[in-house]
């Protein structure tokens, strides 16, 4: 039931997403509510997992990392609207800083949740790996990095654009390496919030590499390009479905820990 | 194996996937019990969280430990 409802709940901040970005076609209080919600939503589901997951010892390190990147993330996208009120450009401001620290944080906490894995890499598993990781670095070497270099812009701004290259490029590495690790979970209740988690690693780098290449168009306010939006938006809806998700699974281990009749024999 | 053992290799175990909190859960719900009932309950909890397969490799090393 808790499901159904958090699906509902998602399924509605997206469609308010979708509804005003439609109907308004342009900026708007509405829009710009509608664009932060997911990664907020996203943020707090961090938070629920953090309560029954832990801080502070190596164990739930990596989960801490990875929900550090979603709350710079989030300052960012907040920054990032708040420029625009301002009327400041937001592109090479102050939410550029939060948007690419959060890489680190994320590719760090997904590489402990990869090396808690423990992946006994074989022939035949590197082979199988290997074309799609070949895929995803084209799109995010290619678009990502060398196609966002401009040699009319400042350096400064060629270097901030490129990071987000390298950043999606080490994401895209990570997808691979997660996909190895969780395809052993299957038949495991971890087995689907990770994979969910994972869905929104690609959607967000391909919103990334999709913002590299029509990039002039989308800070335009062009559409399509404007709908760039819904990718991240949806990107952060599916990492607070795997992360509110994993939250229940851990809480419902702890409540039937709690309730266990399992005594030591007298 | 000593119980004390036991119960830090079987709490890691739990801590990897589940978090402290609930290692620490288990920490405690380990000492109330024998030694023989700790690797059954440890190798259920794992089939359920991490599936079959990861829980077959998992028990596997436990036990060689």
């Amino acid at each position: 039931m808790r499901k159904f409802y958090l699906i509902a709940l998602l399924a509605v901040i997206y469609a308010l997403m979708l509804v005003s970005y439609l109907l308004t076609k342009g900026s708007s209080l509405l829009t710009d509510i509608s664009y932060v919600l997911p990664s907020l939503v996203c943020s707090i589901s961090g938070f629920y997992l953090l309560k029954f997951y832990g801080i502070g010892k190596i164990n739930s390190l990596s989960v801490l990392l990875i929900v550090t990147g979603f709350v710079f993330w989030l300052v960012a996208e907040i920054l990032w609207i708040l420029l625009g009120y301002l009327d400041l450009s937001p592109s090479l401001s102050i939410a550029d800083f939060f948007y690419l620290i959060a890489y680190p944080f994320m590719a760090a906490g997904f590489w402990l949740e990869i090396k808690k894995g423990k992946i006994n890499w074989t022939a035949k598993k590197i082979a199988a790996v290997f074309p799609f990781l070949l895929v995803l670095f084209y799109f995010t070497v290619y678009y990502g990095i060398v196609g966002s270099y401009d040699p009319e812009l400042p350096l400064l701004e060629n270097v901030v654009a490129m990071s987000y290259g390298v950043g999606d490029t080490v994401l895209s590495v990570m997808i691979m390496l997660i996909l190895m690790v969780i395809r052993e979970y299957r038949g495991g209740k971890i087995f689907f919030p990770w994979f969910h988690t994972l869905i929104g690693m690609v959607l967000f780098v391909a919103a990334d590499i999709l913002y590299a290449v029509y990039y002039t168009a989308y800070m335009e306010g062009l559409w399509p390009y404007r709908a760039f939006d819904f990718l991240w938006g949806l990107a952060y809806l599916f990492f607070a479905y795997g992360f509110f998700s994993l939250g229940f699974i851990i809480k419902d281990v702890q409540d039937k820990l709690v309730l266990s009749p399992v005594k030591k024999e007298v | 194996m000593e119980k004390d053992i036991i119960i830090k290799k079987a709490t890691d175990l739990i801590a990897a996937y589940l978090g402290d909190v609930t290692a620490g859960m288990y920490k405690e719900h380990f000492t109330t019990l024998d030694e023989k009932q700790i690797v059954p309950i440890l190798e259920e909890l794992l089939l359920e969280v991490v599936g079959p397969d990861k829980a077959k490799k998992q028990m596997e090393s436990f036990l060689k430990l």
